[in-house]
């Protein structure tokens, strides 16, 4: 099942590519178009391995063997995700600093197993405003590189 | 030789000793940060060097580029964050050791490997560079475009799993790579019609979004680490000088790598970042264990870490004698040396002897300074990021992370970028399709691609442009190693299948 | 006590914070730290400039300046970045002739227009020059233009990357002598030059100050200078009978809405710091030719330049 997905999300992006062709120089449609088709043809054998599989073995899981390694449910694995992709659309809006303490935090709060009371909730912000503020003061202050501030720019 | 003499006595001084510890430590401070090239560290010493003599100058630079190498595998070792193109392979491996708590015997081999490969690069600097640089000068376009494609072949090798997944891998990277404008020809390629992806996907935040960002994930997904570290093993575990002598017992291993490092070091734009894939490969099949490799071999961090910094070295063969700068922070060396008269060429061992010999004393004797330095400093860093919960490392490695892609390019498109590669590469990971041919394909594509279009525009005096790819000499030998690496690995694996199916049916017999 | 001093830390963000919010009523500028950014990578031409510069221009401007880099798409990336910075004169930008015209010129979208960005000086420059290997068979440039018509499109010429003045000069330089090679771009200046050494290439299109830190392993033929170059052992693009004078221009611009005041007052401090001795002499070391356009005289070059580029693109059929 997994290779059938993986397969199809690999020839929409393939496709997704193909449509933007449009070269106006010698030579450099050469590369892109051999990925294009390299990809395109691994797909369509993982697909086709993908289908085999399903129709040999039934509904039997593949690779399960990996699936147990990597056992993260689905729930936590979006927060996660969630939690950085916030972070990342904050980051120009409320500045370095200021995002980075508040998503430490979160981090850190989302991370406690046992219930969370205002001391750790001190305790993780503490933690959170020393790593954010060293980062911050030798990134501007020390090797001059400009972080996004608090609104914008 | 006098001048040789003449370059120790100068070395030798308290504050040249003095500004070669700085630079190092410097260098190792801004190389463990992802997303501070070392590159961008240098460019911030030149002012500095403007108010000092030449020789001071030279040395600052040379000590500060050396250490930032070295420093490169801290991170990725440690939170599997390489920093550059330059410590991919000490990813490979050392951040799986790192997940076996011997995250100490990680630093220790890369912190060994890096001072060999340090003095090998210096060595060759010092007694072979007018020929290495003449060797250099025969790759040609063509010859780089299969030196791109032999780096491509290590996908074959690698794929412990699916062979068709590592390849699945390699494309995707290479058709990544493709994004934005476009490296010989200035076409703008698949923007989606965003410009700011015009400058394509960029290669450090895309290393920090690959191999890191899957990891801080997890992280925070299972509330934990997926080692738990016990306070005994500590204790247990051996002494580094233990270790040290362990890996010195294999020398082989050094020395190859060293010397792979070194050689390709030389060949400008490509040397950094394929020498330390090729001597991770040629380790790998080199060795007798090769099952270890991707399940963290301690020698593949050797190999990887002796080559990068073997690199530092042998980059400067062609910058020195020939005035072409081996790598981006070579660039900035060679504009110092031309802002103090100096004029790089094959007479400038001869003419300004002392200074170019006092520089490569110093690149040595930084390397040498790595060891003390490193041991304390890495594994200081490694007890910390190993004590520190898992609930504060977690963030720590994501705000790293995020200011790292930030700062490359001060771009916030940079960190966006960076975690959508990282959720995919999540993702993809579970399917089998692991970040290594992706990283492999990104990073070798636009460098096969110029060699390529390059290639053919050169030719256009042929009557078939594409036909001098396949007839200079040096391209032959090229390809020749390709196939090799292409059918070398298929061997092995059959050998090894027929193993294990011998002891399968050993087992089988027993019971 | 380490405690107030990092305290003291802590707060000069929040002190330089408060001053940017302020800084948009007026007064005296600059009052705060310049940025100095380049769209290009540390190391190359434009950075050199901008390290010898860096201290000079702290001097006269009174306020720090810093420099970054936002490189990407042959610079591209910069300039449209700049067009949507603020129009306060603390973003300035290193910005190149001819990229500027020939990107937008070039490209379907390259994320900025021309006119979008306003140039405040121009400051230095380095012409084009046409080199071959020292022990090539071309002594002259009689001899060069001679075999290129002998086999057209049989000579390649390298040079540094795609839409640059190397690309734009080795155009000219072919329609001017009426023969046909072809040009290969290479990763900028510094990596063209194996090409040329390994015989990869027949010829380099590069910048003057390659002669002199190339030295005796390659043979200039003609450089596209206005007059001959001191310590230059070439004759000029006119003197060999093509009346061809161009190259790279480097300069500092700012958004196209920042005030004339402040870009009069940017624009004297660059040219103060043409003055500076030091400088001259470093400028002198790498082979640079020192450059004064000033706001006005900055744009009628540009576009100058766009004029010129228009009429050769468009003859050439390059313009789509």
């Amino acid at each position: 099942m997994k290779n059938i997905i993986t397969a199809l999300g690999l020839l929409v992006l393939v496709a997704s590519f193909v449509v933007q062709r449009d070269y106006r120089f010698p030579h450099t449609n050469l590369l892109p178009d051999a990925s294009l088709v390299v990809l395109g043809v691994l797909s369509v054998v993982l697909l086709v391995q993908g289908l085999r599989q399903r129709a040999l073995a039934g509904a039997a899981p593949d690779d399960a063997a990996v699936d147990d390694e990597e056992a993260v449910g689905l729930w936590d694995l979006g927060r996660a995700v969630l939690l950085m992709a916030a972070w990342v659309v904050a980051l120009p809006r409320l500045g370095f600093l200021a995002a980075g303490i508040a998503f430490c935090t979160l981090i850190s709060l989302t991370m406690r197993s046992e219930r969370i009371t205002p001391k750790a909730v001190l305790m993780d912000a503490a933690v959170a405003t020393v790593i954010v503020l060293v980062l911050y003061l030798s990134f501007t202050q020390v090797l001059y590189v400009r972080l996004p501030e608090l609104g914008g720019q | 030789m006098g001048d040789a003499l003449q370059g120790l006595v100068d070395l030798l001084s308290p504050l040249t000793l003095l500004l070669v510890l700085v630079g190092t430590v410097a260098g190792m401070a801004i190389g463990a940060m992802p997303g501070l090239s070392a590159t961008m560290g240098l460019a911030l010493l030149v002012p500095f060097t403007f108010a000092m003599d030449p020789g001071a100058g030279l040395v600052l630079l040379g000590a500060f580029y050396m250490g930032a190498i070295y420093g490169g595998s801290f991170t990725a070792i440690l939170v599997n964050a390489p920093g550059t193109p330059s410590s991919i392979a000490t990813a490979f491996e050392g951040y799986r050791m790192t997940k076996q708590g011997r995250s100490e015997e990680a630093i220790v081999a890369a912190t060994l490997g890096s001072v060999v490969g340090g003095l090998v690069g210096v060595l060759f600097l010092l007694f072979l560079a007018p020929p290495l640089a003449d060797f250099s000068l025969r790759f040609g376009p063509q010859e780089y475009f299969w030196v791109a494609i032999f780096g491509l072949t290590i996908i074959i090798g690698m794929s412990t799993g699916s062979v068709l997944k590592g390849l699945v891998g390699g494309a995707l990277g290479v058709l990544l790579g493709t994004v934005g404008i476009a490296p010989v020809g200035g076409d703008v390629r698949f923007t989606f019609g965003e410009p700011s992806l015009q400058g394509g996907v960029p290669l450090v935040p895309a290393l920090i979004g690959l191999f890191t960002v899957p990891e801080v994930l997890k992280l925070i997904a299972r509330r934990s680490r997926e080692f738990e570290v016990q306070p005994g093993a500590e204790a247990e575990s051996r002494h580094w000088t233990r270790m040290t002598t362990d890996l010195l017992r294999k020398p082989v291993n050094l020395v190859r790598s060293s010397v792979i490092g070194a050689l390709i070091g030389i060949l400008p734009g490509a040397g950094g970042s394929v020498a330390n894939l090729v001597a991770y490969n040629e380790a790998k099949r080199a060795s007798k264990e090769r099952h270890k490799y991707g399940h963290g071999a301690v020698e593949g961090v050797v190999a990887a870490e002796s080559a990068n910094n073997a690199t530092v070295g042998g980059g400067f063969i062609p910058t020195l004698t020939l005035g072409v700068p081996g790598t981006p922070p070579d660039a900035i060396v060679l504009g110092v040396l031309l802002l103090q008269g100096l004029r790089p060429g094959a007479d400038l061992f001869t003419q300004s002897g002392d200074l170019v010999y006092t520089f490569a004393f110093a690149l040595a004797l930084s390397a040498l300074m790595m060891a003390p330095v490193g041991l304390l400093a890495g594994r200081a860093l490694q007890r910390g990021v190993v004590l520190l919960p898992a609930r504060y490392l977690a963030p720590a490695i994501a705000v790293t992370s995020i200011v790292g892609a930030y700062a490359i390019r001060s771009s916030v498109i940079d960190v966006a970028i960076m975690v959508v590669l990282g959720v995919l590469a999540y993702f993809l990971g579970r399917v089998g399709v692991g970040v290594a041919p992706i990283v492999l394909g990104l990073v070798l594509g636009p460098i096969a691609e110029r060699g390529l279009v390059q290639g053919l525009l050169v030719s256009t005096d042929h009557a078939l442009p594409w036909l001098t790819f396949f007839t200079r000499p040096l391209s032959i030998v090229l390809i020749l190693m390709c196939v090799a690496g292409i059918v070398w690995p298929m061997i092995q694996n059959r050998k090894q299948a027929v193993v294990t199916e011998m002891v399968a049916e050993a087992e089988k017999d027993r019971a | 006590m380490i405690r107030q001093r990092a305290l003291a830390i802590a707060l000069v963000p929040a002190a330089v914070l408060g001053l940017a919010a302020c800084s948009g009523g007026g007064g005296e500028f600059p009052s705060k730290r310049i940025d100095y950014i380049l769209p290009f990578d540390p190391g190359g031409e434009s950075d050199i400039t901008a390290r010898l510069q860096q201290q000079p221009l702290e001097e006269v401007l009174g306020e720090s300046v810093s420099i970054s880099y936002k490189p990407g798409a042959g610079g591209a990336l910069g300039w449209s970045e700049l067009t949507r910075s603020r129009p306060d004169g603390y973003t300035v930008m290193g910005c190149n002739i001819p990229h500027i015209i020939l990107q937008p010129m070039l490209r379907d979208d390259a994320g900025y227009e021309t006119k979008a960005i306003k140039p405040v000086y121009f400051f230095q420059s380095t012409p084009n020059a046409l080199v071959v290997k020292a022990d090539s068979e071309f002594e002259t440039l009689e001899d060069f233009v001679a075999a290129a018509k002998e086999k057209p499109g049989g000579l390649s010429v390298g040079g540094s990357g795609d839409f640059s003045a190397n690309h734009i000069g080795t155009l000219q330089f072919a329609d001017a002598a009426g023969i046909e090679v072809s040009y290969t771009p290479f990763d900028g200046t510094g990596a063209a030059v194996p090409a040329l050494l390994g015989g990869h290439v027949d010829a380099l299109m590069t910048y003057t100050p390659q002669i002199d830190a190339l030295g005796d392993q390659v043979r200039p033929l003609a450089i596209m200078a206005e007059e001959p170059m001191e310590g230059v052992d070439a004759p000029t693009f006119a003197e060999e009978g093509y009346d061809l004078a161009d190259g790279a221009y480097r300069g500092v611009c700012v958004q196209e809405d920042t005030p004339q005041e402040i870009v009069d007052t940017l624009a004297e401090s660059f040219a103060a710091v043409n003055e500076d001795p030091a400088l001259v002499e470093d400028f002198k070391a790498q082979a640079f030719n020192l450059e004064n356009y000033d706001p006005a005289q900055s744009l009628e070059l540009i576009d100058a330049r766009t004029q010129e580029y228009t009429a050769l693109l468009d003859k050439l059929g390059m313009l789509g």
